[in-house]
């Protein structure tokens, strides 16, 4: 996706400075991009996003980008919680988990399966201290409401 | 069984706030983004300006041309400070390493 958004800026360079007669395409992509909106063609490689404005877009790639370095960057034991919604696929990603210990302890994958707990914090402020176990954090509820006392989705009481 | 551990919260999340603290640093991608798109609209890549791309053919006598060629200059610039910006994200090697194919 990074690979596609600097081919743009490229494309824009190329054209601003002469470089060869530029294509409707990149007029179309840099339209979208002064109208604040997201290129449709970032959207074709991009994270699932509920944002159609481009600076939201961009903060959100910010964010997720950061999230990326501190994985590349530091040891993966380290890391406290999971952030889901910066993966490109994150049903891929629980897969990925059961793939993982399939492959550790030689368990067929359909013999394993998630079990997942909402915990009443916001956020895992600490590595887990169980290496079957994760900490996700950055899901969010549409049309209901979480009873943390009761740990049961309920009717939404927003407005 | 695996065990996944998680906390919900709103899905209201204050972008207004994350907008500004990125729109501090003036390299940000954020803030390249929006010098970008104010700079496009009297650049040469404007279509009003242009007229269907022929650049010096027409409109040769009007006061937007000299402007034009100054936000395309620094349309270049600032293109140039995003291509390096994005560049230096992550290094390739430790990627590579971290996570061998």
């Amino acid at each position: 996706m990074l690979a596609c958004i600097r081919e743009s800026v490229a494309d824009l360079l190329a054209n601003i400075d002469g470089e060869y007669p530029r294509p409707l395409e990149i007029e179309a992509l840099w339209s979208q991009i002064q109208l604040n909106k997201v290129p449709e063609k970032w959207r074709t490689v991009s994270f699932q996003t509920a944002y159609d404005s481009l600076a939201d877009y961009i903060v959100e790639l910010g964010l997720k980008l950061e999230f990326w370095k501190g994985i590349v960057e530091k040891d993966t034991i380290e890391l406290t919680s999971w952030w889901l919604p910066a993966f490109f696929d994150p049903k891929a990603f629980l897969t990925a988990l059961i793939q993982t210990r399939a492959r550790q302890e030689g368990i067929p994958m359909k013999d394993l399966r998630n079990e997942y707990e909402i915990l009443d914090i916001l956020r895992n402020e600490t590595p887990a201290t169980d290496k079957h176990v994760h900490y996700i954090h950055g899901l969010a509820l549409e049309g209901a409401d979480w009873d943390y006392g009761r740990k049961l989705l309920i009717e939404t009481v927003k407005t | 069984m695996n065990s996944l551990k998680t906390s919900l919260r709103s899905s209201r999340t204050d972008s207004g706030q994350q907008v500004e603290e990125m729109l501090k640093d003036e390299q940000s991608m954020l803030n390249l983004f929006v010098i970008l798109q104010k700079l496009l609209a009297t650049s040469s890549l404007d279509k009003t300006v242009t007229h269907g791309g022929k650049r010096y053919d027409h409109n040769i006598d009007q006061d937007i041309l000299p402007k034009r060629d100054l936000h395309d200059k620094k349309v270049s610039e600032i293109a140039q400070v995003l291509l390096a910006k994005i560049d230096a994200q992550f290094d390739k090697d430790l990627i590579q390493k971290k996570f061998p194919i």
